[in-house]
C-alpha cells in the first residue's frame, strides 16, 4: 500500500520541522488554553501539510523525479498522503501530552475528559480534510490553483449557507433557513468544530452520547464523503503523467465553476429592492470587477472577452428573475405551507432599540393557548402582506437550551421617516396585550444586551 | 533488452512522437540524435515511466509501465534534474538509497574521482557539478539501463574524459545499457555502438559504419564534371561543392560503387572519403527535411 522505506525516509527528513511546529502547538495552547484553538490549529496544519506534501505532482520536476522512481504513481500519492495525515496526527498526539502535563500541573479531571473527546475528533477531523484537500490538490493542475481552490471550498459550504440564510431573510418572514440545516456541518471542519465546540461547552457536564448523536450524522456523512473522495483520487493519479504539471487547471469542477458559483452567491446578496437602485447597481458593479478579476487569475492573462460579459449578465439576469419569482410566490409556496404546519410552542415578541438594533424589551412563554396561536399566524399573514423589504424581523428560531422552536418577531423603528402603518403597530400592541392578559410577562433583558 | 513498439505521446494536441520502434541490445550504448524538438527527452521519459504514452515499452520482457520492478533497473539522468529546494548530496544520496539499492561505496567513489562537497547544497552548485552529481547516483545505483539526456551539457573536457572512461568501465563490468541523447556527435561517435536518429519518428537505426557506409565523399578533379553528374545521378547527389579545379561530392552510394564508376569515367584525380558522423546527420535532416 505504502513504501515504508520512503515513509521512514520522509519522517526522518521532516523531524526537525516536527519538532519546531510541536513546540508552537504548545505555545498556542498555553496562550489561548481552548479546545476550539487547537481544532483551528489542526484546519491550518492539516491544509499546509498536505498542500506541503501532495503539490509536487504540480512541480514539474518533483513530479518528474518522483515518477522516476520504481514505485507505483499510487503508492507514491499514498505514501505522501499517509505521512501528511501521520505527522499531524502526531502534533496532535503531542499536544494532548501537553495538555496532560497542564492537567498533571493543575486539576485535571475536566482536561483528561475533554482529551478523551477531542483528541479522536481531532484525529478524525486531520483524516478527513486531508483526504479532501488531496481530492482537490488532484483536480487542480498548479499549486496556486490547489491552495485557491482548497481555501473556496472550505468556505463555500458557509458563503452558500450565509447568502442563503441572507437571501430567504431578506426576502420572507417564516423562513430561518439555519432551521433546517445547521450550517457549520456543510463542510467537513465545520461538522467537527462543531462538535467539539458543543461537547466541551459544558465540560463539567459531559454526556457524551447525547451529544455525539447530534454531530454522528454530519461526521459519518463526512466520512463516507473522503472515502469516496479517496477512491476517486487514487484512480485519476494512476492516470496522471508528469506532462499535466504546472499547466492551466481544466477540470470544471474546480475552475470555472467555483468562481461562476462566488459570484452568483455575490449577486444574490447584492440584490436590493428599487429604492437602493444605485446602491444596487453600484455593487453589482464591484462584483463584475471582482469576477473578471477572478477570470483574468484563473487564465493568468488579461483579457475581458465578450463571452465572460455576457455569462455575468447572464447570471445577474437569473439571479433577479428568481428573487422576483421567490418574493412573488412568497418562497414558492413555503412560507404558507409552513405556516399551516406548525405547531407553535414558544413564542417571543421582542422590541428593539432604534438606535444600536438590540434588543430591549420582550414577551416570551410557551403557547398553548390556540387563540393566541390563531392570533400570531393571522399577524405573520398580515405581517407577510403589508411589509415585504420593510425594517423587522419575523422568525422561527431554535431555543439553545430547550431545542424548541421559537417565533420571533422584531420590531425597529430607525427614523421618523419609515412608514409606521406598514408595520402594523395596532396589531402588534394588540397581539403585545393579549399575550400579557394571558399571563405572559413582559421581561427586561439584562443590562449587559442592551 | 529495451523494446519498445508503436510508442505515441501527445501533449494536449501535440503529437510529438509518433509510432517509434527500436531495440536497444544488452550492453551497448545508444546515441540518441535528433534536431530540437524531436522528441528526444520524451522518448526518454516515457522509456523511464515519467510521461503516460501509448503503445508498448518494455524491458528485459517486462512492461515498464507502472512497474517498479522493470523501473528499479531504469535510471534517467534529465538535462534538467530537479533536486528539492535545500538538499545537499548527502541528504539525496540518503533518498535514493531509501528507493533503490545504493552501492555507497561507488558511490563514494565517484565522489572522490569527481571531487564532490558532500555537504554542499546541490542546487547551489555549477550546472556541470550537478551533472557530476546525478552520474554519481546513477552510477551507485547501477541500472541495468541508463538513459542521459544531453550527455555533455556543461562537462568540461577533462570531466568529459573521465565521465566517458567511468560509463565503459561500468557498462563492462554490470552489462549495462546507455541511452544518450546529445547534440555534441563528435563526442557522441566516440562512445555510441549505436544510434537512433529521430524526428518525431524513428527514421534510421544502426552502428555508425552501417549508416555511413551507404554514402560517399567524392573528391575529384575532371575537365568533364557534367557527366561525373550525370552518371551519379541528380537525385543521388546530396552536396557538391567546388573549390577551383576540385569538386567534392556526397552521394547515395557506398565506396565500391562510386569507385566502379569513377574508373569507368577515367577523371584526373579523384578520392573516395567516409564521411564524419556530423556530416552524415546533416545529410540525413537535409534528406529528411526534402521529404517534408
Amino acid at each position: 500500500m505504502i513504501n515504508k522505506r520512503y515513509f521512514k525516509h520522509l519522517a526522518l527528513e521532516n523531524r526537525k520541522v516536527f519538532f519546531i511546529i510541536s513546540l508552537l502547538i504548545a505555545l498556542t495552547f498555553f496562550i489561548t488554553n481552548t479546545f476550539l484553538s487547537i481544532g483551528y490549529v489542526t484546519i491550518g496544519l492539516s491544509m499546509i501539510s498536505s498542500l506541503y506534501f501532495l503539490t509536487y505532482i504540480h512541480s514539474k520536476g518533483e513530479s518528474e523525479l518522483m515518477n522516476s522512481l520504481p514505485l507505483t504513481k499510487k503508492t507514491i500519492w499514498k505514501t505522501r498522503l499517509f505521512f501528511s495525515i501521520a505527522i499531524v496526527s502526531a502534533l496532535i498526539l503531542s499536544y494532548a501530552v501537553w495538555l496532560l502535563i497542564l492537567g498533571w500541573l493543575i486539576d485535571g479531571s475536566v482536561i483528561v475528559k475533554g482529551l478523551v473527546i477531542v483528541i479522536p475528533l481531532l484525529l478524525v477531523m486531520n483524516f478527513v480534510n486531508q483526504i479532501i484537500f488531496a481530492w482537490i490538490i488532484e483536480k487542480c493542475r498548479n499549486s496556486v490553483d490547489s491552495i485557491l481552490a482548497i481555501i473556496i471550498f472550505s468556505f463555500l459550504p458557509y458563503l452558500i449557507m450565509n447568502t442563503a440564510g441572507y437571501f430567504i431573510s431578506m426576502n420572507t418572514y417564516v423562513l430561518e433557513l439555519s432551521e433546517f440545516i445547521p450550517d457549520r456541518t456543510l463542510s467537513s471542519m465545520g461538522s467537527f468544530m462543531y462538535a467539539i465546540e458543543k461537547l466541551t461547552d459544558y465540560p463539567q457536564n459531559f454526556n457524551y452520547m447525547t451529544q455525539i448523536k447530534i454531530q454522528f450524522v454530519s461526521i459519518t456523512c463526512w466520512l463516507i464523503v473522503a472515502v469516496l473522495s479517496y477512491g476517486n483520487t487514487i484512480r485519476n493519479i494512476e492516470r496522471r503523467g508528469s506532462e499535466e504539471a504546472n499547466k492551466k487547471t481544466t477540470n470544471i469542477f474546480i475552475f470555472p465553476l467555483s468562481i461562476l458559483v462566488v459570484t452568483t452567491l455575490c449577486l444574490f446578496t447584492t440584490v436590493v429592492s428599487r429604492e437602493y437602485l444605485l446602491v444596487g447597481l453600484l455593487m453589482n458593479m464591484f462584483v463584475f470587477i471582482a469576477y473578471m478579476i477572478a477570470f483574468c487569475f484563473y487564465t493568468r492573462k488579461f483579457s475581458i472577452n465578450k463571452k465572460l460579459i455576457v455569462i455575468f449578465l447572464g447570471l445577474l439576469l437569473s439571479v433577479n428573475i428568481f428573487r422576483y419569482v421567490f418574493i412573488q410566490t412568497q418562497g414558492f409556496g413555503i412560507e404558507e405551507y409552513l405556516l399551516t404546519r406548525w405547531n407553535f410552542v414558544d413564542v417571543m415578541i421582542e422590541k428593539k432599540n432604534p438606535n444600536t438594533g438590540y434588543t430591549t424589551e420582550y414577551w416570551t412563554g410557551t403557547v398553548t393557548d390556540p387563540e393566541i396561536i390563531r392570533e400570531v399566524r393571522l399577524e405573520i399573514k398580515s405581517v407577510l402582506n403589508d411589509f415585504y423589504g420593510e425594517d423587522g424581523e419575523f422568525g422561527i428560531n431554535q431555543d439553545t437550551l430547550s431545542e424548541l422552536p421559537v417565533l420571533t418577531y422584531g420590531f425597529s423603528k430607525k427614523s421618523d421617516t419609515h412608514i409606521i402603518t406598514n408595520l402594523n403597530i395596532e396589531r402588534f400592541d394588540e397581539l403585545v396585550a393579549l399575550m400579557e392578559s394571558k399571563g405572559y410577562k413582559k421581561n427586561l433583558l439584562d443590562y449587559r444586551y442592551k | 533488452m529495451l523494446e519498445v513498439k508503436h510508442l505515441s505521446k501527445s501533449f494536449e494536441d501535440q503529437l510529438v512522437l509518433n509510432d517509434c520502434n527500436f531495440v536497444v541490445k544488452d550492453s551497448t550504448i545508444v546515441g540518441l540524435v535528433g534536431s530540437n524538438g524531436a522528441g528526444k527527452s520524451t522518448l526518454l521519459k516515457c522509456i523511464q515511466g515519467i510521461y503516460d504514452f501509448d503503445g508498448e515499452i518494455a524491458f528485459d520482457g517486462e512492461l515498464v509501465k507502472e512497474n517498479n520492478k522493470a523501473k528499479a533497473k531504469i535510471f534517467m539522468i534529465s538535462d534538467t534534474q530537479w533536486f528539492p529546494m535545500n538538499a545537499t548530496i548527502e541528504s539525496m544520496k540518503n533518498f535514493y538509497k531509501s528507493i533503490y539499492i545504493f552501492d555507497n561505496e561507488l558511490f563514494e567513489h565517484y565522489v572522490k574521482t569527481f571531487k564532490l562537497d558532500t555537504t554542499k547544497k546541490i542546487n547551489e552548485l555549477s550546472k556541470g557539478t550537478i551533472r557530476l552529481v546525478s552520474i554519481a547516483y546513477a552510477l551507485a545505483i547501477q541500472p541495468k539501463l541508463l538513459l542521459i539526456d544531453e550527455v555533455f551539457d556543461g562537462l568540461d573536457p577533462k570531466i568529459r574524459k573521465i565521465f566517458k572512461d567511468c560509463l565503459i568501465k561500468e557498462m563492462d563490468e554490470l552489462e549495462m545499457s546507455v541511452i544518450v541523447s546529445s547534440h555534441a556527435l563528435r563526442e557522441l561517435e566516440d562512445i555510441c555502438d549505436e544510434f537512433i536518429f529521430l524526428d518525431k519518428t524513428i527514421y534510421t537505426q544502426g552502428s555508425v559504419q552501417d549508416l555511413k557506409q551507404n554514402y560517399c565523399k567524392l573528391q575529384v578533379i575532371s575537365d568533364d564534371m557534367d557527366n561525373i553528374k550525370l552518371i551519379l545521378k541528380e537525385e543521388n547527389i546530396l552536396s557538391f561543392k567546388s573549390f577551383g579545379k576540385v569538386s567534392v561530392i556526397v552521394s547515395k552510394y557506398n565506396k565500391n560503387q562510386v569507385i566502379e564508376m569513377m574508373e569507368e569515367l577515367k577523371p584526373l584525380f579523384y578520392e573516395c572519403l567516409s564521411i564524419s558522423f556530423e556530416e552524415y546527420y546533416m545529410l540525413i535532416e537535409k534528406e529528411e527535411d526534402n521529404d517534408k
